[in-house]
Protein backbone atom coordinates (compact mmCIF):
# COMPACT_ATOMS: atom_id res chain seq x y z
CA UNK A 1 0.00 0.00 0.00
CA UNK A 2 2.76 2.55 0.83
CA UNK A 3 4.48 1.70 -2.17
CA UNK A 4 0.93 2.39 -4.35
CA UNK A 5 0.83 5.72 -2.84
CA UNK A 6 3.81 6.30 -2.96
CA UNK A 7 3.52 5.91 -7.02
CA UNK A 8 0.36 7.82 -6.92
CA UNK A 9 1.88 10.79 -5.49
CA UNK A 10 4.89 10.89 -8.00
CA UNK A 11 2.48 10.65 -10.99
CA UNK A 12 0.29 13.38 -10.00
CA UNK A 13 3.05 15.67 -9.24
CA UNK A 14 5.31 14.54 -12.09
CA UNK A 15 2.10 15.35 -14.44
CA UNK A 16 1.22 18.60 -12.58
CA UNK A 17 4.71 19.62 -13.33
CA UNK A 18 4.76 18.84 -16.89
CA UNK A 19 0.78 20.83 -17.59
CA UNK A 20 1.23 23.22 -14.06
CA UNK A 21 -2.12 23.48 -14.29
CA UNK A 22 -4.08 23.23 -11.25
CA UNK A 23 -1.04 25.51 -9.64
CA UNK A 24 -1.35 28.24 -12.59
CA UNK A 25 -5.03 28.40 -12.09
CA UNK A 26 -5.08 28.87 -8.83
CA UNK A 27 -2.17 31.37 -8.27
CA UNK A 28 -3.69 33.27 -11.28
CA UNK A 29 -6.84 33.98 -9.27
CA UNK A 30 -5.29 34.44 -6.44
CA UNK A 31 -3.06 37.03 -7.26
CA UNK A 32 -5.04 38.79 -9.61
CA UNK A 33 -7.72 38.91 -6.64
CA UNK A 34 -5.45 40.06 -4.29
CA UNK A 35 -4.52 43.16 -6.41
CA UNK A 36 -7.95 43.86 -7.37
CA UNK A 37 -8.22 44.23 -3.63
CA UNK A 38 -5.15 46.30 -3.15
CA UNK A 39 -6.48 48.66 -5.85
CA UNK A 40 -10.06 48.84 -4.24
CA UNK A 41 -9.34 49.58 -1.27
CA UNK A 42 -6.88 52.32 -2.67
CA UNK A 43 -4.44 52.54 0.42
CA UNK A 44 -7.72 52.72 3.19
CA UNK A 45 -7.22 51.44 6.56
CA UNK A 46 -8.78 48.31 6.59
CA UNK A 47 -10.44 47.11 10.24
CA UNK A 48 -8.74 43.86 11.19
CA UNK A 49 -11.58 41.83 11.18
CA UNK A 50 -12.15 42.63 7.37
CA UNK A 51 -8.93 41.99 6.47
CA UNK A 52 -9.72 38.62 7.86
CA UNK A 53 -12.44 38.15 6.18
CA UNK A 54 -10.92 39.32 2.85
CA UNK A 55 -7.69 37.17 2.98
CA UNK A 56 -9.97 34.08 3.69
CA UNK A 57 -12.11 35.12 0.59
CA UNK A 58 -9.34 35.04 -2.01
CA UNK A 59 -7.62 31.68 -0.76
CA UNK A 60 -11.80 30.13 -0.53
CA UNK A 61 -11.91 31.14 -4.09
CA UNK A 62 -8.58 29.84 -5.18
CA UNK A 63 -9.01 26.90 -4.06
CA UNK A 64 -12.16 26.15 -5.59
CA UNK A 65 -11.01 26.74 -8.85
CA UNK A 66 -7.56 25.14 -8.20
CA UNK A 67 -8.79 21.59 -5.74
CA UNK A 68 -11.37 19.78 -8.06
CA UNK A 69 -8.98 19.51 -11.00
CA UNK A 70 -7.06 16.95 -9.40
CA UNK A 71 -10.30 14.18 -9.92
CA UNK A 72 -12.22 16.16 -12.65
CA UNK A 73 -8.89 15.44 -15.15
CA UNK A 74 -8.42 12.06 -14.57
CA UNK A 75 -12.62 11.67 -15.52
CA UNK A 76 -12.23 13.98 -18.48
CA UNK A 77 -9.49 13.16 -19.90
CA UNK A 78 -10.33 8.87 -19.42
CA UNK A 79 -7.87 7.80 -17.32
CA UNK A 80 -10.21 7.46 -14.06
CA UNK A 81 -10.77 3.51 -15.22
CA UNK A 82 -6.56 2.99 -15.96
CA UNK A 83 -6.43 4.10 -12.31
CA UNK A 84 -9.01 2.31 -10.89
CA UNK A 85 -7.50 -1.28 -12.38
CA UNK A 86 -3.93 0.03 -11.00
CA UNK A 87 -4.25 1.39 -7.85
CA UNK A 88 -6.29 0.29 -4.57
CA UNK A 89 -8.77 2.86 -3.84
CA UNK A 90 -7.14 4.47 -0.49
CA UNK A 91 -3.68 4.78 -2.62
CA UNK A 92 -5.37 7.06 -5.14
CA UNK A 93 -7.23 8.96 -2.13
CA UNK A 94 -4.21 9.39 0.21
CA UNK A 95 -2.52 10.75 -3.07
CA UNK A 96 -5.10 13.03 -4.19
CA UNK A 97 -5.14 14.51 -0.55
CA UNK A 98 -1.00 14.86 -0.73
CA UNK A 99 -1.61 16.74 -3.98
CA UNK A 100 -4.28 19.26 -2.94
CA UNK A 101 -2.80 19.89 0.50
CA UNK A 102 0.52 20.91 -1.27
CA UNK A 103 -1.90 23.08 -4.11
CA UNK A 104 -3.22 25.20 -0.80
CA UNK A 105 0.05 25.29 0.60
CA UNK A 106 1.39 26.92 -2.45
CA UNK A 107 -1.81 28.86 -2.53
CA UNK A 108 -1.04 30.22 0.76
CA UNK A 109 2.43 30.93 0.42
CA UNK A 110 1.71 33.57 -2.27
CA UNK A 111 -1.37 34.77 -1.16
CA UNK A 112 -0.24 35.54 2.18
CA UNK A 113 2.84 37.82 1.29
CA UNK A 114 0.91 39.24 -1.78
CA UNK A 115 -1.73 40.33 0.93
CA UNK A 116 0.23 41.51 3.52
CA UNK A 117 2.22 44.08 1.07
CA UNK A 118 -0.18 45.17 -0.94
CA UNK A 119 -2.44 45.73 1.65
CA UNK A 120 -0.07 46.61 4.28
CA UNK A 121 -1.45 45.06 6.97
CA UNK A 122 0.58 45.26 10.37
CA UNK A 123 0.30 41.95 11.65
CA UNK A 124 0.62 41.36 15.65
CA UNK A 125 1.64 37.91 15.63
CA UNK A 126 2.99 36.88 12.47
CA UNK A 127 3.63 33.38 13.54
CA UNK A 128 0.31 32.78 14.71
CA UNK A 129 -1.10 34.28 11.63
CA UNK A 130 1.12 31.62 9.49
CA UNK A 131 -0.07 28.73 11.45
CA UNK A 132 -3.77 29.91 11.26
CA UNK A 133 -3.17 30.18 7.46
CA UNK A 134 -1.27 26.76 7.77
CA UNK A 135 -4.57 24.86 9.41
CA UNK A 136 -7.17 26.53 7.88
CA UNK A 137 -5.85 25.63 4.27
CA UNK A 138 -5.54 21.83 5.35
CA UNK A 139 -9.21 22.45 6.60
CA UNK A 140 -9.88 23.50 3.21
CA UNK A 141 -7.89 20.63 1.53
CA UNK A 142 -9.15 17.83 3.98
CA UNK A 143 -12.94 18.49 3.54
CA UNK A 144 -12.71 19.40 -0.32
CA UNK A 145 -10.72 15.75 -1.65
CA UNK A 146 -13.38 13.47 -1.20
CA UNK A 147 -15.82 16.03 -3.02
CA UNK A 148 -13.80 16.14 -5.98
CA UNK A 149 -14.09 13.09 -6.27
CA UNK A 150 -17.83 13.20 -6.15
CA UNK A 151 -18.05 16.53 -8.22
CA UNK A 152 -15.49 14.26 -11.25
CA UNK A 153 -17.96 10.91 -11.19
CA UNK A 154 -21.34 13.87 -11.68
CA UNK A 155 -19.32 15.49 -14.49
CA UNK A 156 -19.80 18.74 -12.86
CA UNK A 157 -17.53 21.45 -13.50
CA UNK A 158 -15.93 24.54 -11.03
CA UNK A 159 -19.67 26.01 -9.88
CA UNK A 160 -21.31 22.61 -8.73
CA UNK A 161 -17.32 21.89 -7.06
CA UNK A 162 -17.96 25.54 -4.98
CA UNK A 163 -21.51 25.01 -4.51
CA UNK A 164 -21.47 21.31 -2.54
CA UNK A 165 -18.14 22.52 -1.00
CA UNK A 166 -19.44 25.55 0.86
CA UNK A 167 -21.76 24.23 3.62
CA UNK A 168 -18.49 21.80 4.43
CA UNK A 169 -16.16 24.45 4.56
CA UNK A 170 -17.56 27.05 6.38
CA UNK A 171 -16.88 25.83 9.77
CA UNK A 172 -13.45 25.69 9.20
CA UNK A 173 -13.59 29.15 7.20
CA UNK A 174 -15.45 30.43 9.88
CA UNK A 175 -12.79 29.86 12.31
CA UNK A 176 -9.82 30.68 10.15
CA UNK A 177 -11.51 33.89 9.67
CA UNK A 178 -12.22 34.67 13.98
CA UNK A 179 -8.32 33.09 14.33
CA UNK A 180 -6.80 35.09 11.52
CA UNK A 181 -8.43 38.49 13.04
CA UNK A 182 -7.09 37.66 16.35
CA UNK A 183 -3.93 36.96 15.33
CA UNK A 184 -3.51 40.44 13.14
CA UNK A 185 -4.49 41.82 16.33
CA UNK A 186 -2.17 40.48 18.64
CA UNK A 187 -4.87 38.00 20.28
CA UNK A 188 -4.81 33.94 20.74
CA UNK A 189 -5.01 31.67 18.13
CA UNK A 190 -4.32 27.93 19.91
CA UNK A 191 -7.91 26.77 20.43
CA UNK A 192 -9.16 27.90 17.21
CA UNK A 193 -5.86 26.07 15.07
CA UNK A 194 -6.46 22.88 17.34
CA UNK A 195 -9.94 23.41 16.07
CA UNK A 196 -8.86 22.84 12.25
CA UNK A 197 -6.29 20.58 12.82
CA UNK A 198 -9.52 18.23 14.71
CA UNK A 199 -12.08 19.18 11.76
CA UNK A 200 -9.33 17.91 9.33
CA UNK A 201 -8.48 15.08 11.04
CA UNK A 202 -12.44 14.36 11.44
CA UNK A 203 -12.91 14.90 7.89
CA UNK A 204 -10.18 12.96 6.13
CA UNK A 205 -11.02 9.96 8.97
CA UNK A 206 -14.55 10.18 7.40
CA UNK A 207 -13.58 10.47 3.76
CA UNK A 208 -11.37 7.40 3.72
CA UNK A 209 -14.59 5.29 5.05
CA UNK A 210 -16.63 6.89 2.17
CA UNK A 211 -14.40 6.98 -0.21
CA UNK A 212 -14.51 3.37 -1.27
CA UNK A 213 -18.10 4.12 -2.21
CA UNK A 214 -17.57 6.91 -4.22
CA UNK A 215 -14.76 5.64 -6.42
CA UNK A 216 -16.34 2.40 -7.32
CA UNK A 217 -18.33 2.21 -10.33
CA UNK A 218 -22.05 1.29 -9.69
CA UNK B 1 9.48 -17.16 -24.35
CA UNK B 2 6.89 -17.31 -21.43
CA UNK B 3 9.26 -17.50 -18.43
CA UNK B 4 11.80 -14.46 -19.88
CA UNK B 5 8.96 -12.53 -20.49
CA UNK B 6 7.57 -12.75 -17.07
CA UNK B 7 10.33 -14.19 -14.67
CA UNK B 8 13.74 -12.63 -13.53
CA UNK B 9 14.16 -16.04 -11.60
CA UNK B 10 14.32 -19.35 -12.93
CA UNK B 11 11.17 -20.54 -11.14
CA UNK B 12 7.29 -19.96 -11.78
CA UNK B 13 4.75 -19.61 -9.00
CA UNK B 14 1.87 -22.50 -9.49
CA UNK B 15 -1.41 -21.27 -9.27
CA UNK B 16 -5.03 -21.85 -8.80
CA UNK B 17 -7.33 -18.84 -10.23
CA UNK B 18 -10.98 -19.21 -10.09
CA UNK B 19 -13.92 -16.70 -10.93
CA UNK B 20 -18.00 -18.44 -10.41
CA UNK B 21 -20.76 -15.56 -12.05
CA UNK B 22 -23.87 -16.30 -10.96
CA UNK B 23 -27.55 -14.94 -12.22
CA UNK B 24 -25.70 -11.20 -13.01
CA UNK B 25 -27.36 -8.75 -13.91
CA UNK B 26 -27.01 -4.67 -14.47
CA UNK B 27 -29.55 -1.88 -15.10
CA UNK B 28 -29.12 1.63 -15.56
CA UNK B 29 -32.37 3.24 -14.50
CA UNK B 30 -34.74 1.82 -16.21
CA UNK B 31 -32.32 0.63 -19.00
CA UNK B 32 -31.50 -3.52 -18.68
CA UNK B 33 -28.09 -4.20 -20.00
CA UNK B 34 -28.32 -7.49 -19.74
CA UNK B 35 -29.89 -10.36 -17.32
CA UNK B 36 -29.72 -13.55 -15.69
CA UNK B 37 -25.60 -13.87 -16.87
CA UNK B 38 -24.03 -16.90 -15.31
CA UNK B 39 -20.21 -18.67 -16.13
CA UNK B 40 -17.34 -19.99 -14.70
CA UNK B 41 -13.37 -19.61 -15.64
CA UNK B 42 -10.38 -21.00 -13.86
CA UNK B 43 -6.99 -21.14 -14.81
CA UNK B 44 -5.71 -22.45 -18.36
CA UNK B 45 -9.38 -21.80 -19.10
CA UNK B 46 -10.95 -18.47 -21.90
CA UNK B 47 -14.09 -17.09 -22.46
CA UNK B 48 -15.52 -14.84 -25.27
CA UNK B 49 -17.57 -12.43 -24.45
CA UNK B 50 -19.77 -11.69 -27.65
CA UNK B 51 -23.06 -10.21 -28.65
CA UNK B 52 -24.06 -7.06 -30.63
CA UNK B 53 -22.93 -3.73 -29.78
CA UNK B 54 -24.68 -1.92 -26.24
CA UNK B 55 -25.30 -5.91 -25.00
CA UNK B 56 -22.87 -5.05 -21.72
CA UNK B 57 -19.62 -6.95 -22.86
CA UNK B 58 -17.84 -4.12 -21.87
CA UNK B 59 -19.61 -3.48 -17.97
CA UNK B 60 -19.82 -7.43 -18.14
CA UNK B 61 -15.72 -6.88 -17.96
CA UNK B 62 -15.55 -4.25 -15.40
CA UNK B 63 -17.99 -6.24 -12.74
CA UNK B 64 -15.58 -9.44 -13.64
CA UNK B 65 -12.64 -7.16 -12.72
CA UNK B 66 -14.28 -6.20 -9.58
CA UNK B 67 -14.48 -2.36 -10.67
CA UNK B 68 -18.42 -2.18 -11.02
CA UNK B 69 -20.58 -3.41 -8.75
CA UNK B 70 -23.51 -5.81 -10.19
CA UNK B 71 -26.97 -5.21 -9.69
CA UNK B 72 -27.91 -8.60 -9.20
CA UNK B 73 -26.50 -11.81 -8.67
CA UNK B 74 -23.24 -12.81 -7.28
CA UNK B 75 -19.40 -13.05 -8.47
CA UNK B 76 -16.65 -14.62 -6.61
CA UNK B 77 -12.86 -14.29 -7.67
CA UNK B 78 -10.40 -17.46 -5.55
CA UNK B 79 -6.71 -17.83 -6.01
CA UNK B 80 -5.57 -21.45 -4.30
CA UNK B 81 -8.46 -21.64 -2.74
CA UNK B 82 -8.26 -17.64 -0.86
CA UNK B 83 -11.12 -15.28 -1.53
CA UNK B 84 -10.30 -12.05 -3.60
CA UNK B 85 -11.96 -8.56 -3.14
CA UNK B 86 -10.59 -5.06 -3.07
CA UNK B 87 -6.54 -4.60 -3.28
CA UNK B 88 -5.97 -8.22 -3.30
CA UNK B 89 -8.48 -8.58 -6.46
CA UNK B 90 -6.69 -6.06 -8.41
CA UNK B 91 -3.20 -7.18 -8.17
CA UNK B 92 -4.11 -10.23 -9.91
CA UNK B 93 -6.27 -8.92 -12.29
CA UNK B 94 -5.17 -6.59 -15.98
CA UNK B 95 -7.41 -5.22 -18.02
CA UNK B 96 -6.89 -3.63 -21.59
CA UNK B 97 -10.10 -2.07 -22.65
CA UNK B 98 -10.61 1.07 -24.99
CA UNK B 99 -12.07 3.07 -22.07
CA UNK B 100 -8.93 2.43 -20.09
CA UNK B 101 -6.67 5.20 -20.98
CA UNK B 102 -3.03 5.11 -19.83
CA UNK B 103 -1.70 9.07 -18.80
CA UNK B 104 -0.46 11.15 -22.18
CA UNK B 105 1.95 13.41 -19.68
CA UNK B 106 3.74 10.65 -19.06
CA UNK B 107 6.19 8.42 -21.39
CA UNK B 108 5.36 4.65 -21.96
CA UNK B 109 8.00 3.49 -20.04
CA UNK B 110 6.53 5.67 -16.58
CA UNK B 111 3.42 4.96 -17.35
CA UNK B 112 5.01 1.04 -16.71
CA UNK B 113 6.70 1.86 -13.71
CA UNK B 114 3.59 3.60 -12.46
CA UNK B 115 1.49 0.59 -12.62
CA UNK B 116 3.91 -1.73 -11.65
CA UNK B 117 4.58 -0.03 -8.49
CA UNK B 118 1.21 0.75 -7.98
CA UNK B 119 0.26 -3.30 -8.09
CA UNK B 120 3.83 -3.72 -6.21
CA UNK B 121 5.36 -5.86 -9.41
CA UNK B 122 8.52 -5.21 -10.51
CA UNK B 123 9.23 -2.62 -13.67
CA UNK B 124 11.83 -4.43 -15.14
CA UNK B 125 9.39 -7.19 -16.29
CA UNK B 126 8.27 -4.65 -18.84
CA UNK B 127 11.63 -4.06 -20.67
CA UNK B 128 11.25 -7.64 -22.81
CA UNK B 129 7.21 -7.04 -23.02
CA UNK B 130 8.10 -3.58 -24.55
CA UNK B 131 10.30 -5.84 -27.38
CA UNK B 132 8.05 -8.46 -27.72
CA UNK B 133 5.25 -5.51 -29.20
CA UNK B 134 7.84 -3.70 -30.81
CA UNK B 135 7.23 -0.91 -28.50
CA UNK B 136 11.20 -0.39 -27.37
CA UNK B 137 12.36 2.00 -29.45
CA UNK B 138 9.30 4.14 -28.09
CA UNK B 139 9.00 3.62 -24.45
CA UNK B 140 10.58 7.07 -23.50
CA UNK B 141 8.44 8.83 -25.46
CA UNK B 142 5.24 10.97 -24.15
CA UNK B 143 1.97 8.99 -24.69
CA UNK B 144 0.56 11.94 -26.39
CA UNK B 145 3.32 10.92 -29.15
CA UNK B 146 1.64 7.76 -29.88
CA UNK B 147 -0.12 6.26 -32.37
CA UNK B 148 -3.53 4.57 -31.63
CA UNK B 149 -2.01 0.92 -32.93
CA UNK B 150 0.95 1.94 -30.17
CA UNK B 151 -1.51 2.75 -27.35
CA UNK B 152 -2.83 -0.16 -27.51
CA UNK B 153 0.48 -2.22 -27.46
CA UNK B 154 1.01 -0.40 -24.65
CA UNK B 155 -2.62 -1.10 -23.15
CA UNK B 156 -1.50 -4.84 -23.32
CA UNK B 157 1.67 -4.37 -21.84
CA UNK B 158 -0.12 -2.83 -18.98
CA UNK B 159 -2.25 -5.24 -18.34
CA UNK B 160 0.15 -8.01 -18.64
CA UNK B 161 3.10 -6.39 -16.52
CA UNK B 162 2.09 -7.98 -12.87
CA UNK B 163 1.47 -11.39 -14.78
CA UNK B 164 -2.38 -11.73 -13.62
CA UNK B 165 -4.22 -14.49 -12.91
CA UNK B 166 -6.80 -13.21 -14.37
CA UNK B 167 -6.68 -11.26 -17.64
CA UNK B 168 -9.53 -9.34 -19.53
CA UNK B 169 -8.89 -8.13 -22.62
CA UNK B 170 -12.01 -5.56 -24.37
CA UNK B 171 -11.03 -5.79 -27.98
CA UNK B 172 -7.36 -6.25 -27.87
CA UNK B 173 -7.12 -5.96 -31.72
CA UNK B 174 -9.00 -3.04 -31.89
CA UNK B 175 -5.79 -0.09 -34.04
CA UNK B 176 -3.99 -3.30 -34.54
CA UNK B 177 -2.40 -4.10 -37.45
CA UNK B 178 -2.04 -7.52 -38.99
CA UNK B 179 1.22 -7.63 -37.21
CA UNK B 180 0.06 -6.65 -33.94
CA UNK B 181 -2.88 -8.98 -34.34
CA UNK B 182 -0.33 -11.72 -34.93
CA UNK B 183 1.65 -10.22 -31.77
CA UNK B 184 -1.44 -10.32 -28.99
CA UNK B 185 -2.38 -14.14 -30.69
CA UNK B 186 1.27 -15.87 -30.11
CA UNK B 187 1.44 -13.83 -26.47
CA UNK B 188 -2.01 -15.11 -25.49
CA UNK B 189 -0.82 -18.44 -26.56
CA UNK B 190 2.02 -17.92 -24.45
CA UNK B 191 0.00 -16.75 -21.05
CA UNK B 192 -2.91 -19.06 -21.76
CA UNK B 193 -1.62 -21.72 -19.59
CA UNK B 194 -0.98 -20.09 -16.38
CA UNK B 195 -4.14 -17.36 -17.13
CA UNK B 196 -7.70 -17.10 -16.92
CA UNK B 197 -8.37 -15.08 -19.89
CA UNK B 198 -11.52 -13.37 -20.75
CA UNK B 199 -12.20 -11.30 -24.43
CA UNK B 200 -14.98 -9.40 -25.14
CA UNK B 201 -15.34 -8.77 -28.79
CA UNK B 202 -17.00 -8.55 -32.14
CA UNK B 203 -14.38 -10.17 -34.09
CA UNK B 204 -14.94 -14.18 -34.76
CA UNK B 205 -11.17 -14.35 -34.95
CA UNK B 206 -10.54 -13.08 -31.98
CA UNK B 207 -13.83 -14.81 -30.33
CA UNK B 208 -12.05 -18.34 -31.89
CA UNK B 209 -8.67 -17.81 -29.37
CA UNK B 210 -10.95 -18.41 -26.44
CA UNK B 211 -12.64 -22.01 -25.76
CA UNK B 212 -15.77 -21.23 -24.41
CA UNK B 213 -18.21 -18.28 -25.04
CA UNK B 214 -20.87 -15.94 -23.17
CA UNK B 215 -23.37 -14.68 -25.57
CA UNK B 216 -24.90 -11.58 -24.46
CA UNK B 217 -28.39 -10.49 -26.28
Amino acid sequence: MIEAILANIAKDFRIEFRRRFAVNVALSFAAITTLAVSLTAGGARLETRTHALLFWIIIFFSAMNGLSHVFTREEEEGTALFLRTTSPELAVFTAKLVFNMAVMAVIAAAVVPLYVFFLNVEIASPGRFALVACAGSAAIASSTTALGAIVARAGGRGSLFTIISFPVVLPPLWVSIKATQSSIAGGGAAQSIVFLLAFSGALVAVSYMLFGHIWIEE
Amino acid sequence: MSRRIFCTTSTMTVRSFSLDAVSLSKSYGRTRVFENVSFSIATGESAAFTGPNGSGKSTLCDIAAGIRRPGRGTISHYLNGAPLQGESLLRVTGLAAPRVNPYDELTGMENVRFAARARGADPLTAAPLFEFFGLARHRDKLLRHYSSGMRQRLKLILSVLHDPALLILDEPGANLDDEGRWKLAEFIELIRARTALIIATNDRDEAALCSSEVRLD
